[in-house]
């Protein structure tokens, strides 16, 4: 560098052609800019704690299969969620705030069917001491722990009392809203792990309780198969049928006949799978739900999709008395219902009308209220309010439907990845709680893997992160746009048969819908920073995904804080 | 040198008028100079605009005060005191009116000029822009330049509806009613 | 070509014709249609250059010098606030040696608010090291837009148009606009030797000594001065390609005149018909003309007004515990005159007030009943 900084003289103005890097204008200011993540409110929504942010700027440069691994490090069943999870991600986005929520559920989809034949590229950990985990149940949940375990080092052993694996996913979940090949290939990329899977065994006729507890730990999730009764005069009648035995029917290819009308009793997500496979095996279908539409705890996509095809619904009815006429049909007296008061879980609670009752003829009455957990075979120290409740003292944990939590597939996951991480500290001697606080994703429930794995490996430990708020992002740097609607089968076709509704993003769309991501408290590499500098010290590196400052020349000015449009940058006081 | 006033409101067209007439003795080789009072213009507030024309080049660098010719395109900008004490002797007036008026007796002692624009404007489909029509009635009234050259100068300055605007300058001409100076 | 313009237009006509690549401005009444003209060409392809849009007439300022130490030539217009606001950048173009060409709609500074003819904002720049030119029609904008440019180039500094709001950039009049072929033939491609250099980096404006600093002062005046000399070559090549020429300044009726007037911009115009009105009366009274203001033609002037006992100076700007600016320097470039003129102050036309030839006449009358000298301005209040 040549550092003679005499101007030369040949000119009629004075120019130097030295370097000024020789002058550190770095010591001038006591603020310098520091990077600070904060965890974007999508994240912590989301119960398995999905790097969302993270996932859609790589998204949005195209890298698919980045994108994908990352997503994998929290949740091994991307294809799956990214088509049937309720997205909280959505509700709590917050560029739904400024126009319209960023499509998350649905870009996680199109990463996951784009980079779906690309190899798993996590390296389970070097664990000398593994122990060998059983594990009740090969739904959503256990397969997650499985998978979460292997990762960690430890071989698991699956015992599942149906023939194939999945659980929900696979017996529960119509193949208009999740293909089966999907499916298929997300499970065969777990089982590719140090995982062995027993199908066809009953825990408590197979093989027994006292059996399982032979391994180091124990995970149960049996899932809850049970159908709740309807506990009514002529619930016994052969036209009257159970909403997942129905379902499990279909999804075992079996030939269903169904009646040319059909009542669907219930309001949840069941139900709207049996009302919409019900309509696909040709019946006319009408769902009795005793609260009102607000009410119903089925996924609102759901029940819209459900109207668009030509379900019927009828609210505050309840019913109880069905009749077999002369002709066959059913005869369904229904109470009249209103709604008063609230319930132990909050919802407004529906009281009969008194002597208000209207009945209905059909041919088939599916009842979907509510499923149970069967606990013949778990012993009674394991059981609360009808619901498993671990015991980590005798290493044996719970998870899934099966638990006191929210029976969606992405609560389930995520009580088997934090089952997983419970159980190798465990089996490591370790205390549970003091790391869950270190690895939490908010402060919602949801706990990281990445982050764990990084603490139980290198001690590093992440720093606490706040939520960036709405009024955190600088919206002056993002121009208003509609999110994309995902295009769906057209409704001639939709309804002749059990091809998945809805189709995927073209390119273009999933580029434009990542791309709307406002990457809450996470540098996407924007470069507002870099091009606003007044200094010209900063550089940045999206593919080693580094934001790198030159202290020595950076004078504290502020800007690149008061320019990112995230919040990322933050100046701190120095010496 | 004659010296010419243009009043109006803004949107009719007044300070485009005295620029197409300026475009039209520049075409005729007259050493023209164009000006209006800048500062207010808005839709329907009152507008001035101003012509000198010479056979040399105009020295003067400042307004005009005593015109020889005001010409009004909206009949409540007519004030008969306004124009006796600026108007010069000899001069003469425009005005778009539209009513057979035996009014402005005051200013019998100038030549006026007497053209329902508005109508004409109408009727021609150039719409609420009169400066076309007065420009029509106004080389009636003074021979300051031919046809020709005025359509001429139309055609390089009027942005849209061409073929209505050199109607309307035709209309112009044809329909003003000119009251000589009284003996 | 002849055609029916504005000042304004005209000076965008001067612009597209000095094949301009980069201009830097931001809109201000009364210069807005020369900007408006610009983006309009720019749009349609006609102007070949670049137009930058910039944030404040502060960075068009910054713009122009930085695109000049590149070595192409440069173009902004602006007027009132917005040269005010561009006054640190001025000192920067004429430091940076850049040769910048400007125009400058002379309209009166706030407050109070107003759009009216006044030149104190360009004058108030006059201590900025910018080469500053007062016009008094639209003809004499266009043809001095491209005069500042050939000597701009010469002597590295940049140049300032000044036209009066409403008289000059709002008065449409027949303008020549020169031919394409005539401009190239006149004004040579810009060589500036002091550029940036990417096979050879270095920076511009770094910090130097008191002895430097007084260096290089020392050489911009001398370069300053030479304009003096180089104005007048260039406006006779003008002359020479173009009919047209003006000198620094002008003298008319001069030779045998008593009193002496004398004006910039747009009152010279009507004060020319005032000098002839009051030759008809039998008035021997003259007109100088000061065309360039900085650098001040101190010799010239002392030549053209040598003998003269009575001179008027009309100035329609007005520098507060002071008086018009115009005079203040003349009566310095007099201070050594051996015949010790008389000297009278006039203040006439701020704030856009019309000065019309009556009123010059007035002031000439009035200069010749006069005897005793008047060190303050006086002011023509109609």
């Amino acid at each position: 560098m040549n550092t003679n900084h005499e101007p030369s003289s040949e000119y009629v103005i004075p120019i130097s052609f030295g370097s000024t890097e020789i002058i550190e204008t770095g010591n001038w200011g006591f603020l310098k800019p520091q990077t600070s993540f904060m965890t974007a409110p999508c994240q912590e929504s989301c119960p398995a704690g999905n790097p969302i942010p993270q996932f859609l700027y790589l998204a949005t440069d195209g890298r698919y299969h980045e994108a994908l691994q990352i997503l994998l490090r929290e949740n091994p069943f991307p294809g799956v969620c990214g088509r049937v999870c309720f997205h909280p991600c959505e509700t709590d986005c917050n560029r739904a705030q400024y126009d319209e929520p960023v499509s998350i559920r649905s870009m996680e989809r199109y990463v996951s069917d784009v980079a779906a034949n690309q190899p798993l590229n996590l390296k389970p950990v070097r664990n000398e001491g593994s122990k060998r985990v059983a594990i009740v149940g090969a739904g959503p949940a256990g397969l997650s722990c499985a998978y979460f375990l292997s990762l960690l080092g430890h071989p698991s052993t699956i015992f599942e009392s149906q023939k194939e694996p999945g659980g929900v996913m696979r017996w529960g979940i119509p193949g208009y809203r999740l293909p089966k090949s999907i499916l298929r290939k997300e499970i065969q990329r777990i089982l590719c792990l140090p995982i062995q899977i027993k199908t066809n065994i009953i825990v408590g006729e197979d093989i027994s309780f006292d059996e399982l507890t032979q391994f180091d730990a124990v995970f149960l999730s049996p899932g809850a198969g049970l159908n709740t009764s309807l506990s009514i005069e002529g619930e016994d009648l052969k036209q009257v049928w159970m909403g997942q035995d129905f379902l499990g029917r279909i999804n075992s290819k079996e030939k269903v006949t169904l009646g040319k009308e059909c009542i669907v009793i219930g309001g949840g997500n069941t139900a709207m799978d049996v009302a919409r496979s019900a309509l696909r095996l040709g019946s006319k279908v009408t769902v009795a739900y005793r609260r009102t539409k607000g009410e119903m705890p089925a996924i609102r996509d759901e029940i819209i999709e459900a109207e668009e095809e030509g379900v019927r619904f009828e609210f505050l009815i309840q019913p109880v008395k069905i009749n077999r006429l002369q002709n066959k049909k059913l005869a369904v007296t229904f109470q009249r219902m209103k709604l008063s008061g609230l319930d132990p879980s909050g919802r407004p609670k529906p009281i009969p009308v008194k002597r208000k009752f209207i009945t209905m003829e059909t041919d088939q009455l599916i009842t979907a209220v509510g499923e149970q957990v069967d606990l013949s075979w778990i012993p009674q120290d394991l059981i609360k309010n009808g619901l498993i409740e671990g015991n980590p003292s005798s290493k044996i944990f719970g998870g899934g439907d099966a638990i006191d939590q929210p029976r969606t597939v992405v609560h389930a996951i995520s009580s088997g990845k934090k089952a997983a991480i419970s159980i190798d500290l465990c089996l490591r001697g370790e205390s549970v709680n003091q790391v869950f606080s270190k690895i939490k994703v908010g402060n919602k429930g949801a706990v990281s893997m990445g982050a764990y794995l990084k603490g139980r490996e290198d001690g590093e430990w992440p720093e606490e992160q706040r939520i960036i708020t709405y009024e955190q992002i600088n919206t002056l740097y993002f121009e208003s746009s509609r999110r994309v609607r995902m295009r769906k089968r057209s409704d001639d076709k939709r309804l002749k048969g059990f091809s998945e509704v809805n189709l995927s993003f073209t390119s273009k769309e999933a580029h434009f819908s990542a791309s709307r991501c406002f990457s809450c408290g996470t540098c996407n590499y924007c470069y507002n920073c870099y091009f606003f500098c007044p200094e010209g010290v900063i550089s940045l590196d999206p593919v080693q995904r580094r934001r790198i400052v030159d202290f020595e020349h950076c004078k504290g000015c502020g800007t690149c804080a008061k320019v990112c449009p995230k919040s990322v940058v933050v100046m701190k006081e120095v010496g | 040198m004659i010296e010419i006033k243009f009043r109006g409101r803004g949107g009719q067209g007044a300070v485009s008028a005295s620029e197409i007439l300026g475009r039209a003795l520049f075409l005729d080789g007259k050493y023209p100079q164009c000006f209006s009072l800048f500062g207010g213009e808005r839709r329907g507030a009152p507008v001035v605009g101003f012509l000198r024309v010479d056979e040399e080049p105009i020295l003067l660098k400042c307004q005009i005060y005593h015109p020889d010719h005001i010409i009004i395109f909206d009949p409540s900008l007519i004030n008969e005191d306004e124009i006796l004490q600026e108007l010069k002797p000899g001069g003469m007036v425009l005005v778009n009116i539209n009513e057979e008026m035996d009014f402005l007796q005051s200013l019998r002692k100038f030549k006026i000029g007497f053209v329902n624009a508005s109508l004409i404007a109408k009727d021609t489909g150039v719409g609420s822009t009169l400066n076309t029509v007065m420009l029509g009635a106004y080389i009636h009234l003074t021979n300051l330049v031919k046809m020709d050259t005025l359509v001429e100068a139309v055609k390089t300055m009027v942005p849209s509806k061409m073929e209505e605007n050199i109607q309307a300058v035709k209309e112009g001409y044809r329909q003003v009613k000119i009251f000589e100076v009284e003996e | 070509m002849k055609d029916f313009l504005t000042g304004n237009h005209a000076v965008a006509h001067a612009v597209k014709l000095c094949r301009t690549p980069l201009i830097a401005a931001y809109p201000i009444t009364p210069q807005t249609a020369i900007y408006e003209k610009l983006s309009e060409w720019e749009a349609s392809g006609v102007l070949k250059g670049i137009m930058m849009r910039t944030e404040s007439e502060h960075s068009a300022m910054a713009s122009c010098i930085a695109a000049s130490l590149t070595g192409v030539r440069t173009f902004t217009a602006t007027s009132s606030q917005g040269i005010a606001l561009m006054h640190e950048m001025l000192h920067f173009a004429a430091g940076c040696r850049a040769p910048v060409v400007m125009a400058n709609v002379n309209r009166l500074l706030a407050a109070p608010w107003g759009f009216w003819a006044d030149q104190l904002d360009s004058l108030s720049q006059r201590d900025t090291g910018w080469i500053q030119f007062y016009c008094e029609n639209g003809q004499e904008a266009l043809d001095t837009v491209i005069q500042s440019y050939k000597i701009a180039e010469q002597v590295y500094l940049p140049a300032m148009v000044s036209l009066e709001a409403f008289f000059v950039s709002h008065f449409m009049e027949p303008v020549d606009i020169p031919e394409q072929e005539q401009v190239d033939r006149f004004l040579p491609p810009l060589d500036l030797p002091h550029k940036f250099d990417i096979d050879k980096p270095g920076f511009f404006v770094p910090v130097v000594s008191s002895e430097l600093y007084r260096k290089y002062k020392h050489m911009a005046q001398e370069s300053m001065d030479s304009v003096k000399e180089i104005a007048v070559k260039v406006d006779q090549e003008f002359k020479e390609e173009f009919g047209r020429g003006y000198g620094m300044i002008e003298s008319v009726a001069l030779e045998d005149a008593e009193v002496a007037l004398v004006t910039a911009g747009s009152i010279t115009s009507t004060a020319r018909l005032a000098i002839k009105n009051l030759r008809k009366q039998g008035n021997k009274v003259g007109l100088l003309k000061v065309r360039l203001f900085r650098p001040f033609p101190v010799e010239a002037i002392q030549v053209a007004l040598k003998g003269k006992k009575k001179i008027a100076i009309i100035d329609r700007n007005l520098s507060l515990g002071s008086g018009g600016i115009f005079c203040q320097e003349l009566r310095a470039t007099l201070i050594h005159s051996p015949d010790h003129p008389l000297t009278y102050s006039y203040i006439a036309g701020i704030g856009g007030t019309d000065v019309t030839p009556e009123v010059i006449q007035k002031i000439a009358m009035e200069v010749m009943s006069r005897t005793e000298p008047v060190d303050k301005p006086m002011w023509v209040m109609e």
